[in-house]
């Protein structure tokens, strides 16, 4: 990829993508992780702990930020197949700032945007693109800010 | 749950460990829980064809139990404000992902009392695979 045509990715506003937030796919989520806690399984039990339902456990927001990015169009960013299709790309770092508690049954819109786009050179070379997004609820009011590093070996 | 105050916290405290001990079953249902069904994580002769010493666990798996780790420890009162997490190492189904956190630092910032938090997922050998930090706000004191 050349200079100019990575730099014409960078800070490219990607489509707002809405994102229902599911109580029974929190449970199996969090079953998965072997989380314990009842906010995240009981929606009585997250009321009596002050919150308006059920919610997500912080990391459940990597569910969002993940839903937008697999519908990047990461070949034609990369110049390249970026087969298979299961694996847009590794994931080499995230970072997650949580502003308010994803609730069970809330719509949510996610805002990413590129960030960065690098070409890495040594033994094993890849491109690391990183995404940011921003998620909101129904408000505008910003629940979690995160940037995804991702990356796609040559 | 318990519950810690930003009173008790000193820095250089540890965290409780939390032990995760890992079966292929898992990572499937990580899968289909997460949407991520990358055969690497569950398909055996795919793995190693692609180079890797067998299946490995999502790293995003890892990320979920250093996210656990810290909100188990805060308590309800407790906010995880912000984490971030890289992923170094392979870990390996069937292996206990031991989580382990330390306090590197504690202050204010306005009315929040806050505390941040290294945290990582450490192998048998005693590697950190999966470094990251956290910050969290906590109640002040009881």
């Amino acid at each position: 990829m050349t200079e100019n045509e990575r730099r014409a990715w960078v800070g490219r506003e990607l489509a707002p993508v809405p994102y229902k937030v599911s109580g029974e796919h929190i449970k199996e989520w969090c079953q998965a992780v072997g989380e314990k806690n009842p906010v995240y399984f009981d929606a009585r039990a997250a009321r009596a702990a002050g919150y308006p339902g059920q919610i997500a456990p912080p990391s459940y927001a990597i569910m969002l930020s993940t839903h937008q990015v697999r519908s990047l169009p990461f070949g034609q960013l990369l110049g390249r197949d970026t087969a298979p299709p299961s694996m847009p790309a590794q994931y080499g770092e995230q970072t997650f700032e949580h502003h308010l508690p994803l609730v069970a049954g809330e719509t949510y819109t996610i805002r990413g945007r590129i960030a960065s786009v690098e070409t890495k050179e040594g033994r094993q070379p890849f491109d690391l693109v990183a995404v940011e997004s921003i998620i909101e609820d129904r408000h505008g009011e910003r629940a979690v800010f995160s940037r995804l590093g991702l990356i796609f070996r040559r | 749950m318990a519950q810690i105050y930003f009173n008790h916290v000193k820095e250089g405290m540890e965290l409780p460990v939390l032990e995760k001990k890992t079966t292929t079953r898992q990572l499937v249902q990580w899968a289909g829980a997460s949407g991520d069904f990358n055969e690497i994580h569950y398909d055996k002769p795919w793995a190693e064809k692609t180079g890797l010493p067998g299946l490995i666990i999502h790293g995003r798996l890892k990320a979920a139990f250093l996210g656990q780790l810290v909100t188990d420890w805060m308590g309800p009162a407790g906010t995880l404000k912000k984490i971030d997490v890289a992923y170094r190492g392979m870990d390996f189904p069937g292996d206990t992902v031991k989580c382990k956190g330390k306090v590197v630092k504690k202050y204010t910032r306005g009315r929040e009392r806050l505390v941040d938090v290294e945290v990582w997922t450490e192998n048998a050998k005693g590697e950190k695979t999966t470094p990251g930090t956290a910050t969290v706000a906590l109640p002040a004191r009881r």
